[in-house]
């Protein structure tokens, strides 16, 4: 199978399906958390069929929450045309905002969240074309 | 005129590891104790060691830990006679303390009055002058900012900083390095704090590019005694908030120590202060010391300050909350001491919080290793509230065998499930500038600490078996026979 390091990106063919001595895993999800020589691993599987081929059209882009938190604010509607940089969505968790930006300038396809509303990590709030 | 009046059942209003910290100190003084929670920590660790616990609310902190009347009916229905606020939540809260003592219950912390007249740092800046502690130069600024202020205010030299009168934890700063940004920086930090604590005044301090940023440690008890025990170097934040914190500073020479402790005692005493409490400084290279504000509660941090001097001083407010007089206590530290803060965060994306599960957590030991953690092995990290998870301490007879010892403690430490700071912590504590003692407040922002490497082959391979496996739990060897703990597949190496 195809995994990839959560943190650095780095992803790589795995043959072997061994936990070697002083080394553990676990799996939360899609997750496997690896704590292995004093250092804490994340790393996901990555679909064969989706990696190249059945991606979205370039042009798509899921603004993901970066947190999990509360919908502060949305900045902007379906429709709208907006520039790269424009703050989309403000997320807050643990008395620290975020602001979620535009990657590019575009246009808003879906908005999916409201104001007030709670989300979990990588719920999509945005979509932009 | 005596004080004195025995304790025996203590409200601890607060969560977490400090929750713990609290019941620890209570249990130890022969104090019954009692907990609170709410609906999102039924199973917290705080919960689980208290005599008893009241159910405050949900989740959210306005409906359960910041509520007064939900926390003095829960003191009144356990028959409480003290309260135990922490730190954070209602720790400086004037109407909090007088609505405990109100209800014929001790408050152990200081006076409200002591806490109101810092807890607005404007009234706290001129009180403090007026005592002859040096105070950053600054302005006032009165309703919607004239010219006239902003002669006062370039009279400093740029740069400054804008601050909330109210404010704390860093919100609605704002650094000015130009004249042409200082208006609408007044303006957005007015908006900030107006929200974050209604009440939209502001002022404008000198701002130090590269200080230290040190604090002293005191204590008052009743009968007019106050004493300050060292200080704390804690000038390792990020988004101005502390994540290491070490006693004594490297800093500071004995000569340097018995000015800022004499300056901290001068503010105490300035507002009557009593219980443990905390003078802030800031430090220029020079050996300049500036009042930046007092913290009218107990300190995050306070385990440096204890480990260094081998004292308790959650034991000492106790028992000056009961009227005792302060002991002796030593005038310079035997040890030093160090602490990194774990927090549920993720240092590779701008230090973001982050919650979930706690599928694993393994805390360290060890000589001269102490933890003080608020969680357990399955625990939700919940959105609600403050991502930190513990504070991992290492004292050493020098400062370079406690770093060493920290090092080696959070190595040790593991947090599956969630995603925390160990590794960065451990990174900061090997960089030149940590090693050699040579911090400043802005060190992290510019410190370039070495990438995180990419997973060796065993780290993929262990992935793999989790990934691939069937969703029942099994462990290294003894494949699929027992569930373990989780309803998670957890692997070990080792076995046949």
């Amino acid at each position: 199978m195809r995994l990839r390091d959560l943190r650095t990106g780095e992803e790589r063919e795995v043959a072997g399906k061994d936990v070697a001595p002083g080394t553990m895993a676990l799996r939360a999800g899609n997750v496997a958390w690896v704590s292995h020589r004093g250092e804490t691993y994340r790393l996901s599987a990555v679909p064969r069929f989706s990696s190249r081929t059945a991606r979205r059209p370039e042009d798509t882009h899921s603004l993901e929450a970066p947190m999990p938190g509360r919908i502060l604010g949305v900045r902007t509607a379906a429709g709208a045309t907006v520039k790269k940089g424009d703050t989309l969505v403000l997320v807050e968790a643990m008395k620290m905002e975020h602001a979620v930006r535009a990657p590019k300038d575009g246009t808003v396809a879906r908005v999916l969240v409201n104001e007030g509303q709670m989300v979990g990590l990588g719920d999509v709030l945005v979509e932009m074309e | 005129m005596t004080y004195a009046r025995r304790l025996s059942r203590v409200l601890v209003a607060n969560r977490g590891e400090i929750a713990v910290r609290v019941l620890r100190a209570c249990r130890t003084a022969g104090l019954e104790c009692v907990a609170v929670y709410s609906d999102a920590d039924r199973e917290a660790r705080h919960v689980a060691l208290a005599d008893a616990a009241v159910r405050l609310g949900p989740a959210p902190a306005q409906e359960s830990y910041l509520s007064i009347p939900l926390l003095i009916s829960a003191a009144q229905k356990t028959r409480c006679d003290a309260v135990h606020p922490g730190y954070g939540f209602l720790s400086e809260n004037a109407d909090f303390a007088r609505a405990v003592t109100d209800a014929g219950m001790v408050w152990i912390g200081p006076p409200a009055e002591a806490m109101e007249a810092m807890g607005s740092k404007i009234s706290a800046r001129e009180r403090m002058k007026a005592a002859g502690v040096p105070v950053v130069p600054g302005a006032l600024i009165g309703a919607p900012a004239a010219s006239g202020t902003f002669e006062e205010i370039l009279a400093l030299g740029l740069p400054v900083v804008v601050k909330a009168s109210a404010g704390g934890g860093g919100k609605g700063m704002r650094v000015v390095r130009e004249v042409s940004s200082l208006s609408e920086a007044i303006a957005s930090c007015r908006r900030e704090a107006l929200a974050a604590f209604g009440d939209s005044t502001v002022y404008v301090e000198k701002y130090f590019d590269s200080p230290r940023h040190i604090e002293v440690q005191i204590l008052g008890d009743m009968h007019g005694n106050v004493v300050a025990i060292g200080e704390r170097e804690c000038s390792l934040q990020r988004r101005h908030q502390k994540v290491v914190e070490e006693c004594p500073s490297p800093a500071v020479t004995p000569e340097l120590r018995s000015r800022l402790c004499r300056a901290a005692v001068e503010a105490a005493r300035a507002v009557g202060y009593v219980s443990a409490g905390t003078v802030e400084f800031l430090l220029e290279p020079s050996g300049a010391f500036w009042f930046l504000e007092m913290n009218t509660r107990l300190q995050v941090e306070h385990p440096v300050t204890e480990e260094a001097f081998s004292l308790d001083l959650v034991a000492l407010q106790l028992s000056i909350a009961a009227g005792g007089r302060l002991p002796e206590l030593p005038a310079a530290p035997s040890f030093h001491a160090i602490e990194a803060r774990v927090y549920a965060e993720d240092p590779d994306a701008g230090f973001l919080p982050q919650a979930g599960r706690l599928l694993l957590w393994v805390e360290p030991s060890g000589p001269g290793v102490r933890v003080d953690s608020g969680v357990i092995t399955g625990q939700a990290v919940d959105v609600h509230y403050d991502p930190m998870l513990a504070k991992i301490v290492a004292k050493g007879r020098t400062r370079e065998e406690a770093r060493r010892r920290l090092v080696a403690a959070l190595r040790e430490t593991v947090a599956l499930g969630v995603t925390t700071n160990l590794s960065w912590l451990g990174r900061l504590l090997e960089s030149d500038p940590v090693i050699r003692g040579e911090t400043h407040t802005s060190l992290i922002e510019t410190l370039a600490l070495p990438a995180p490497l990419a997973p060796p082959d065993e780290v993929f391979a262990a992935a793999a078996s989790v990934l691939s496996g069937p969703a029942a739990a099994a462990m290294g060897g003894t494949k699929s026979s027992s569930p373990g703990p989780f309803d998670a597949p957890f692997r070990m190496g080792g076995g046949a």
